[in-house]
């Protein structure tokens, strides 16, 4: 990074970059370690207040608060404006060679206990551009969660090629395009799959 | 074919065409043990011996199927079975066509734009001997106005649904509690 933020660890963007760039089966890269020891800890504090909404459809089944930017918690709220700074635009645009909005960013948390799930789908919608997620929560393979990605054929989902298993404080990014093809495992057991997601949106 | 004789009498018909009119956005009504047990347990046998296909497209479906048994196929189409749908709906409909669905556990079905089914009668025969709808599994319908109209079956159940343009439905995803269990639908459609 070439300016440095008070909230995230130091990163190499070089080699992020080059990781996000070669990723199988689209373009991805899972930054580990991502915040602050004590500022990932006030976040899932912060969360422990907030209300989570049931989400049921034909897709999906999970709990989720709304969008941060109309959160009364002030940790949330600092995040949703850390996370449009030009410090976090410019991380994302030199990792994914994206331009990205200052404006626009959606953000919410979600948890996922067992049985609940998030089926194969896309993320087109709008003018979404980079999709990521901030675990706040470890899960180990056999409980589920993971962020699966698909290879894709005739641009069809086509194979689970990689897992992502959640991990506390990692964080992830794909571009979202026709084939970014992905799904939260179903969760089994007494896991919980807590994290931040949403979308950085197209800056052009 | 045999089916309850329950089904011949006028006084279940005018109780099952008023729960049909109960709900005007997705009219419906579930005929519970609709065939003789024994009609039931051959209907139920030959599904299970079967041969089915594992048909697999993520962003639309995820289960096993197999073409629904001659002999009911021929059933649904003969004119008793036509009229009793007539006596409950008030239409009439021609052709009916359906197939056996075998769902386990991460099966499912979506309301995908590129799918889109002709308008219809839904008729859904129930073989599953016993179903917790925690596990997922459920038929649901979902009107044009985004409300969901869960189909809650049971076995040896015959249950119509009417579809109109802007109605769609979808099997909700089968959850890890179903683990070792598989739940046996005939889905068709009569037009």
């Amino acid at each position: 990074m070439t300016k440095q933020a008070s909230w995230i660890n130091e990163k190499n963007v070089k080699t992020l970059k080059e990781s996000f760039k070669k990723a199988k089966p689209f373009s991805h890269v899972v930054i580990e370690d991502f915040l602050k020891e004590d500022k990932i800890n006030e976040i899932v504090t912060a969360l422990e207040k907030e209300v989570f909404f049931e989400k049921n459809s034909d897709l999906f089944n999970f709990l989720q608060t709304n969008d941060f930017a109309s959160s009364k918690n002030k940790t949330l709220l600092e995040l949703h404006r850390q996370f449009l700074s030009p410090i976090m635009k410019e991380l994302i645009e030199s990792i994914t060679n994206n331009k990205i909005s200052e404006k626009k960013l959606d953000m919410s948390a979600a948890i996922y206990k067992n049985t609940d799930h998030l089926l194969c789908h896309d993320d087109r919608v709008d003018k979404r551009k980079v999709a990521y997620s901030l675990y706040l929560t470890t899960l180990k393979e056999n409980q589920g969660g993971s962020l699966n990605l698909f290879s894709s054929e005739n641009n069809k989902p086509k194979k689970i090629t990689r897992k992502i298993t959640p991990v506390k404080n990692s964080f992830v990014i794909f571009e979202v395009t026709s084939v970014s093809f992905h799904e939260v495992e179903e969760v089994v057991g007494n896991g919980e799959r807590i994290a931040i997601s949403g979308w950085f949106y197209d800056g052009d | 074919m045999e089916i309850n004789e329950t089904y011949n009498e006028k006084e279940t018909i005018t109780i099952v065409k008023e729960i049909y009119k109960q709900n005007p956005k997705v009219p419906s009504a579930t005929l519970q043990q609709f065939f003789t047990e024994y009609s039931y347990k051959r209907l139920q046998k030959e599904v299970i011996n079967t041969k089915k296909e594992v048909r697999i497209d993520y962003l639309h479906h995820k289960y096993k199927e197999c073409p629904g048994p001659k002999e009911l196929e021929s059933f649904l189409n003969k004119k008793e079975f036509i009229k009793l749908l007539h006596k409950i709906t008030g239409k009439t409909y021609n052709k009916i066509s359906l197939k056996s669905f075998v769902l386990s556990w991460k099966d499912y079905s979506l309301i995908h734009d590129k799918h889109i089914e002709k308008p219809g009668l839904d008729i859904i025969i129930d073989l599953t001997e016993s179903w917790d709808y925690k596990d997922g599994g459920a038929v649901i319908y979902v009107d044009g106005t985004g409300d969901y109209a869960p189909v809650i079956s049971e076995r040896n159940s015959l249950t119509i649904v009417k579809r109109t343009p802007t109605v769609r439905k979808f099997i909700k995803y089968i959850n890890n509690r179903a683990k070792g269990k598989e739940r046996t639908l005939l889905i068709g459609t009569a037009v």
